[in-house]
């Protein structure tokens, strides 16, 4: 039978100097950790680069890691501080405003019509799709970043309360009150946009 | 339940991570109440519009880490942490202990002198009797030098010659007589193995055998006799040979300079 190691045996090998070990762990997380940028960043490359940083910094730093909390908690605050940092370093120089779909721009149409030919939904559906997507995007970008993290490990990672309070080391009771306010903000905002509801 | 106490569990409710007992009674209230339900379904609308957003595809992006090389994770097993003047001066001395206890295993001698170093590694050589300066004796040849500034070694070689003739001669003895009762055993126990193994019939026999190998017996020892006189009259040759050396060099010894 073929058993999973745990992370912190690998955490442990890796401290030790197996750097195999701590290959296995960014093979592990890798996925993980660059949806959650990418939810947090919203533009790809960008989310690539952070992710890299994290695991960069999760590597220099594993010997001030402490076993009180598990590994992915300990890199999940690495990733959302790193990606918060950069979120302000990018609302100092704004480069460019433009969001993924527009970056992408006709390639996008293209690909659509190609999915409606292959059979897929027709392109009106799938444009549709792309702008709730957008204006969705586009709700959590407004939000502040306290609330922003709590909703999308809640959300898109699908991490209990209790887990959340770990990675944010806040109490329960405040990553809730974060997570009904970003809640409450994301339904003001989808108002706004008319889109909740449809 | 109340409004005020579905309220804070409202989130726990929203998603699923209440216990099965406390999911009905929420469930219950929500049932009753407008205004909660109201909540709930207003908040499950934006999880809805939230799904809209997807995962993003699946990227095989290699992430590179920078892996210390060989070298610095060596010095990092052995000093942990920065490396400062202090910790490279305490690696150095403990490299010179282990270059040392390396030496002193290898027995090795450096000799410096006018011509330059002379390097020289002898594992075994502690293990062989090392030449007393006294008598001068290397390798089986004496320093005429050494003879003839101090005349008493020669006297103590006559009597370290004299003792190892002596002792070789108790060798000789000693083995001569281990090999005669090594034979007189091997006569006997094929004596008794033959009288076992033998038949009635040719119990007649017996006597001519045993007169062959008497007298084969006695030839053998004629013959180990002969080698051993041989080997006597070859070390009386020695020692008389090296007496003559000693009184060379006794003679030698007392010459006017």
């Amino acid at each position: 039978m073929n058993t999973v190691v745990p992370d912190e045996a690998l955490v442990e090998r890796t401290v030790r100097g197996d750097t195999r070990a701590y290959d296995e762990l960014v093979c592990r997380w890798q996925s993980v950790i660059y949806n959650l940028v990418y939810r947090m960043l919203g533009k790809e490359h960008e989310a690539e680069e952070v992710c890299q940083d994290a695991f960069t910094a999760a590597y220099l730093n594993l010997k001030n890691f402490r076993r009180e909390s598990k590994f992915s908690s300990w890199l999940y605050r690495i990733a959302i501080n790193l990606s918060t940092s950069h979120l302000r370093k990018r609302q100092r120089t704004p480069t460019d405003s433009l969001d993924e779909m527009t970056e992408r721009g006709v390639s996008a149409e293209i690909e659509a019509v190609q999915w409606n030919l292959n059979g897929g939904p027709s392109v009106e559906a799938r444009l549709l799709e792309r702008d709730r997507a957008r204006h969705v995007r586009r709700a959590i970008g407004k939000l502040a970043d306290e609330q922003r993290v709590v909703l999308i490990l809640k959300e898109y990672q699908g991490l209990t309360f209790k887990e959340i309070s770990e990675v944010l080391n806040v109490p329960v009771s405040t990553v809730k009150t974060r997570m009904y306010a970003g809640l409450n903000e994301m339904k003001r905002h989808l108002n706004h946009a008319g889109l909740q509801g449809n | 339940m109340n409004c005020q106490q579905f309220k804070e569990k409202t989130l726990d409710f929203l998603y699923e991570e209440v216990s099965e007992e406390e999911r009905q009674e929420l469930t219950g209230h929500v049932q009753s109440c407008s205004r909660c339900r109201d909540e709930v379904n207003s908040l499950k609308l934006v999880r809805n519009e939230m799904a809209e957003w997807k995962d993003p595809a699946e990227r095989a992006f290699p992430v590179a880490i920078p892996y210390p090389s060989p070298w610095s994770a060596l010095k990092q097993w052995l000093v942990p942490g920065e490396w400062s003047w202090r910790s490279a001066a305490s690696f150095a001395m403990a490299a010179g202990f282990i270059v040392l206890c390396a030496f002193s295993i290898l027995g090795t001698e450096i000799h410096i002198s006018n011509q330059g170093f002379e390097f020289r590694a002898d594992l075994f050589r502690s293990a062989r009797p090392r030449s007393n300066p006294n008598t001068s004796i290397d390798r089986g040849v004496i320093s005429p030098a050494a003879s003839s500034n101090q005349s008493i070694s020669t006297q103590e070689v006559a009597g370290m010659i004299q003792a190892s003739e002596t002792r070789q001669q108790q060798l000789l003895r000693s083995e001569e007589e281990r090999l005669v009762n090594q034979l007189t055993n091997s006569y006997r126990t094929q004596l008794t193995g033959l009288t076992r193994t033998m038949d009635s019939k040719h119990r007649l026999d017996l006597a001519n055998i045993y007169d062959n190998l008497e007298q084969q017996r006695l030839a053998d020892l004629q013959r180990i006799r002969l080698t051993f006189s041989s080997l006597d009259e070859r070390t009386a040759q020695q020692a008389q040979q090296t007496q003559q050396l000693v009184d060379i060099i006794q003679k030698a010894s007392y010459q006017p300079k």
